[in-house]
């Protein structure tokens, strides 16, 4: 028997898959200036994601479960799978359809930037830490989104004052970087939702 | 706030900025041909926003080129190049 599931409960795990996925928690006050906001530990999430998928293996979604390898001991998959095969089921809550490797793509690399930016701000990664971090992901980003050029430059133009013999003063640079950090993430997970819905 | 014409060196940041997008360090030379593209094309610098000009070139090396912003500061009472980017 089909249990049924309505269009809020659907748009719940969305969410929640988003923010496990991007190391990101909107608060429902935002604002880049409220410092009690705290950027999610994507961990401590894993396993209200699993009950969440466990909890939808009678309803409609059943088969899309099964094609997103979802149907199995969750807790035992590694990570990186896990990770992959959330990605898969969230592309399906969006689109009845296969994703194409492109949209996998970009969405793989946007989550990354997000989860890296997200720690930096949880973790208070130093700005010649976080500039190191993200070399790779920049050239990525170059090649899979290059419909992101402007957000590109908003990273080479500020990443571009961070360096070991910078002239820079440090406090006013960590935090110009923080507001930076902010600043990447809403346009990422702006880009992220246009994609998804 | 008047715009220099002419940069009088460079940062050390502003060469280790370089390196990287070489991928090696930049020689002298090198870092010369820079202040001179900046004289060539400082009538279209701009102010950004933290206050210093900035201007888009292209820095032609051998087989290379490369599509660079220089930002030019003041310290001490010069204009040097502060930094240099390239947007990927």
């Amino acid at each position: 028997m089909v249990k049924r599931i309505d269009e809020h409960e659907e748009y719940i795990v969305s969410r929640l898959i988003d923010y496990y996925l991007l190391g990101w928690e909107p608060h429902p006050f935002f604002s880049p200036f409220d410092l009690r906001w705290v950027p999610l530990t994507p961990t401590s999430l894993r396993t209200d994601v699993e009950q969440a998928i466990t909890n939808l293996r009678q309803t409609r979604l059943a088969p899309f479960l099964e094609k997103a390898g979802l149907l199995t001991e969750l807790s035992a998959l590694p990570e990186d799978m896990f990770r992959e095969r959330i990605l898969r089921l969230r592309c399906y809550l969006a689109e009845p359809d296969e994703p194409s490797e492109e949209l996998l793509n970009k969405l793989r690399l946007i989550a990354n930037l997000s989860r890296l930016l997200s720690e930096s701000l949880r973790e208070g990664l130093s700005p010649l830490e976080l500039k190191r971090a993200l070399r790779p992901l920049r050239k990525s980003l170059a090649v899979i989104t290059p419909e992101l050029h402007t957000l590109l430059y908003s990273l080479a133009e500020h990443l571009s004052l961070i360096g070991e013999n910078s002239p820079e003063e440090l406090n006013a640079l960590e935090r110009e970087t923080r507001y930076r950090c902010w600043e990447w993430l809403g346009r990422l997970h702006a880009y992220w939702y246009a994609l998804l819905g | 706030m008047n715009r220099p014409s002419k940069l009088h060196g460079w940062t050390e940041h502003a060469r280790n900025e370089f390196a990287d997008i070489l991928g090696q360090s930049p020689s002298d030379q090198q870092m010369r041909a820079l202040l001179r593209l900046w004289q060539k094309h400082n009538q279209q610098a701009f102010l950004n926003r933290q206050g210093r000009w900035q201007v888009k070139v292209v820095y032609k090396h051998k087989q290379q080129s490369h599509n660079l912003w220089l930002v030019a500061g003041k310290q001490n009472g010069k204009w040097l190049l502060w930094t240099v980017f390239e947007v990927e």
